[in-house]
């Protein structure tokens, strides 16, 4: 067995790279580094989920539902009715253009066939001032939840948002006469990013009505 | 006392050059040695030859890396009583010559290069590599390491340094025939 000339030859390589392999030394891992990455892996995750939890946590504490527009029924208007229909909203146009504060919303009752006048606060002063403007037409009172006034000035600041929650994931939005709400139009059910972003700039609580599915814009 | 001072005294004649370099140098010129010969007193003969040899090349040469000067010299003197049969015999078992045959066996290959060109290319080419694979294979057939010690030195698994030795030696051959080597 001869000593293979690669052997030899190796003997004239450079010496910094002899004298390099005499020093290296392994820069070993420390073993408290693969815990660290492990930690900031694990804030990075709890950071992400966080958010999402916490939005989760609020949505369910405040009650916040939304709906899905496949489910929700919407009313035909039968050609009979046409005239109550039309009635109703002329009523509603007139008043809220008043700016009653306790106003709320004016819509034709299917069930009772009476065109329903909704106010917060149900006062004989308040059904006095409404039937000023109604004329001739009957109209029932009864009590609702938020006034149109206040239903208005949050379709507003949503509107002042549109860009953000546009981005976030809200479709669209309009006021609800007939609900007595506004209702949002949001991409997923659990999109709470954008759920919590509406329903903060409602100050009352529970005047968004949130709706997932397709964007029918069916309200009013 | 550094690497200069030693050299001055090997320049002064003044033979504490000698002790000085034992106590530095004389484990690792043992060890390279040893690596080879798997023989103790032929191994510290050759370490004392390299206190011989350097002596009498230092002055006038005058080594810019002492390091690897003296670790040259242990080497090839080392390879020289390889060659005789005796220790050949004995060591050929236990040395992996036989990884390096596959890529140069002898010089009917590339007979007009000669060892110093080779040795630039060889440079080049682990100068290209990572400083582990590198020195992996600096270990391995330089010093002669046996595949369990580059493991322990490094803290790598066995099967590791081998994986590591055989790509090395894969991309030696692809290089050096990229070069024109006839390999």
């Amino acid at each position: 067995m001869n000593i293979p000339r690669i052997a030899t030859a190796l003997n004239h390589i450079d010496d910094e790279l002899v004298s390099g392999a005499v020093e290296y030394k392994r820069k070993k891992k420390s073993p408290w580094k693969k815990w660290v990455a492990l930690a900031a892996c694990l804030c990075l995750v709890s950071s992400l989920f966080a958010p999402h939890l916490y939005m989760k946590q609020y949505v369910q504490k405040n009650h916040i539902v939304e709906h899905n527009s496949s489910d929700m029924e919407y009313v035909t208007v039968l050609p009979e009715y046409a005239d109550e229909w039309e009635a109703a909203y002329r009523i509603h146009g007139i008043l809220s253009q008043q700016e009653y504060p306790w106003y709320g919303n004016c819509r034709f009752d299917f069930d009772s066939e009476t065109i329903m006048v909704g106010l917060t606060e149900v006062t004989d002063s308040n059904k006095q001032a409404v039937l000023a403007h109604t004329a001739d037409t009957p109209v029932a009172f009864y009590q609702c939840e938020y006034s149109y006034q206040y239903l208005q000035q949050l379709y507003n600041k949503l509107e002042g948002k549109r860009a953000e929650l546009s981005f976030l994931g809200v479709a669209w939005f309009a006021v609800s006469a007939t609900k007595n709400r506004v209702c949002v139009c949001i991409d997923n059910p659990k999109n709470y990013l954008a759920i919590c972003a509406a329903s903060m700039l409602d100050s009352q609580g529970g005047a968004i009505e949130f709706i997932t599915g397709e964007a029918v814009y069916l309200i009013e | 006392m550094d690497d200069l001072q030693i050299i001055e005294l090997y320049f002064d004649r003044n033979e504490r050059a000698i002790k000085e370099t034992d106590r530095k140098y004389g484990r690792l010129c043992f060890q390279v040695a040893k690596n080879l010969l798997w023989n103790r007193e032929d191994s510290e003969e050759c370490v004392n030859d390299t206190y011989l040899a350097l002596w009498n090349q230092i002055p006038p040469t005058r080594p810019n890396n002492f390091t690897a000067f003296i670790c040259k010299i242990t080497r090839n003197l080392s390879l020289k009583k390889l060659e005789s049969a005796y220790a050949l015999k004995r060591s050929a078992d236990i040395l992996s010559l036989s990884e390096f045959e596959a890529l140069l066996p002898d010089y009917s290959l590339a007979p007009d290069i000669g060892d110093q060109e080779l040795g630039e290319q060889i440079s080049a080419f682990l100068r290209s590599e990572k400083e582990l694979d590198r020195n992996v294979f600096l270990r391995r057939y330089w010093f002669f390491d046996s595949i369990s010690q580059i493991a322990k030195r490094y803290s790598l698994g066995e099967n590791t340094v081998k994986s590591m030795l055989f790509r090395t030696r894969y991309k030696l051959r692809e290089f050096l025939k990229k070069e024109g080597f006839e390999v």
